[in-house]
């Protein structure tokens, strides 16, 4: 029998809506329903019991995960009612529809054991969509420049002032300023392109290999590096930097 | 109408596979349920019609797509990085036969498609979904003598700590197991072994010079 891992089914984050960002600018309520959702995904969703009885055992599995889903779906509605778009908001659409895909396989599958695979499934794909959600809820709050200033400077801890100065196209007195708590009125574009690029990179390098990419040529950008794309127009820059920091989630045939 | 002369061969069986993704995502590519397809385009895919899951048969091969994408020419660029490198268990059907560049030239298919720009790539990879095929093995651009193997649309994984042959597959249309071999950075060697988009591909060249063909001015 293959051991299992720790299932954590299509949801990777090691973020958190918070991380590197301003306490006050994050929705809590949502935040905490996707984390809590995103938990339930992590969890298994039936324990075994002990073997006394195969029907028992089976019962006792049934519930268990019956319980599970039903703290699922509350915490589905929850979240859709602290949405702004509530039950119209397209990912929360998609959160319904495969709940339901999740209640049908839990309702065919009398036994707990989900022999074909589906109630899995179908949890890895509401994990999809919170993770979606949570990553789409970080990008609003970046677009705050305050927030983005905090995680720029969260995702390049201990990288120096010059170089935050390089990479932000502001002046070290500038960083002093804002590192302060002063606010954040210049570079405001370029401050929220770099934060929103940082999210997608981040956890695959250090805060040097960071610094590095930025100044690093790319074949993607005809051999100019990001730092000089940015230098030469941060609105037209940001589509095309977010597409390549997009490039790190995985392998692409190169 | 397809570009190729003749088909190229349909292959089914259970490969071996390697793929390297950021620690924070899931070792194969889904977004269900996304309204686009949010998979940056890649050799066999274009951004927002679909997805693509792209593996090596080596380690190395899936490394060195790491190296080639980031054009990491140094050490100490490629320390600064943190991947997990997958191992995967693929068992598939319709699998297009296109693993060495004699293959692409019996199908009448430019070999230059394997090693180019992406236009020609992804232009037969649509031709090969309409012929019902579920993906394609082709000669890597990263790695000369590596081997990649694509797989079309999403899959989503079965993460196991061991025994990835042991695990019976519900479903091997949906879904792949896989393992996680290492958490860490690329092999210092790819940095000079990797060819890069910028420099000719010695494995086509030598496929060229092989069969008599003249090698074509600039890259690969």
């Amino acid at each position: 029998m293959p051991a299992e891992a720790p299932i954590r089914p299509g949801n990777h984050s090691s973020f958190t809506l918070r991380d590197g960002i301003a306490q006050e600018a994050i929705p809590g309520d949502v935040e905490a329903r996707i984390e809590q959702l995103e938990e339930f995904f992590r969890e298994p969703d039936a324990q075994s019991a002990p073997p006394i009885d195969e029907a028992e055992v089976a019962a006792a599995r049934v519930e268990q995960r019956t319980d599970w889903y039903d703290r699922v779906e509350t915490c589905v509605v929850d979240l859709s009612r602290t949405l702004p778009a509530g039950a119209e908001d397209y990912d929360v659409r998609k959160l319904f529809e495969f709940m339901l895909e999740l209640r049908k396989a839990i309702d065919s599958d009398h036994e707990g054991r989900d022999p074909a695979g589906e109630v899995e499934l179908a949890k890895m794909k509401m994990a999809d969509v919170a993770h979606r959600i949570g990553r789409r809820l970080m990008h609003e709050q970046l677009d705050n420049p305050r927030a983005a200033a905090d995680y720029v400077f969260a995702a390049l801890q201990g990288v120096g002032v010059g170089d935050l100065a390089r990479i932000l196209g502001v002046s070290t007195k500038t960083i002093y300023t804002w590192k302060a708590g002063g606010p954040v009125a210049r570079g405001i574009r370029r401050t929220v392109t770099v934060a929103q690029i940082l999210t997608y990179i981040r956890a695959s390098m250090t805060p040097l290999g960071l610094v590095m990419w930025f100044d690093a040529p790319r074949d993607q950008l005809a051999e100019r590096t990001p730092l000089q794309v940015l230098d030469e127009n941060v609105d037209r820059a940001r589509p095309i930097l977010i597409e390549l920091a997009r490039g790190a989630r995985g392998q692409l045939a190169g | 109408m397809a570009s190729w002369r003749a088909e190229p061969a349909r292959l089914s069986g259970e490969w071996s596979c390697f793929r390297q993704v950021s620690p924070e995502w899931a070792p194969l590519y889904h977004g269900a349920g996304e309204l686009h397809p949010s998979q940056v385009s890649g050799r066999w895919h274009r951004v927002g019609e679909g997805y693509a899951q792209y593996m090596a048969l080596e380690p190395m091969g899936a490394w060195a797509e790491q190296v080639r994408f980031e054009r990491i020419r140094g050490e100490t660029r490629a320390a600064q990085y943190t991947r997990k490198l997958w191992r995967m268990l693929v068992r598939e059907r319709e699998i297009a036969d296109l693993s060495t560049f004699d293959r692409y030239d019996g199908c009448g298919l430019d070999p230059r498609t394997a090693v180019g720009d992406y236009a020609a790539s992804q232009s037969l990879a649509e031709e090969l979904l309409a012929a019902g095929y579920r993906g394609l093995f082709s000669p890597s651009a990263a790695l000369v003598g590596a081997t990649n193997l694509t797989l079309f649309g999403p899959r989503f994984e079965k993460e196991l700590l061991v025994g990835l042959d042991a695990w019976r597959n519900p479903d091997p249309d949906q879904r792949i197991p896989c393992s996680l071999v290492v958490e860490g950075n690329p092999p210092r060697a790819l940095i000079t072994a990797t060819t890069f988009a910028n420099m000719e591909h010695d494995g086509y060249r030598g496929w060229l010079r092989a069969v008599g063909r003249p090698l074509p001015p600039g890259v690969p």
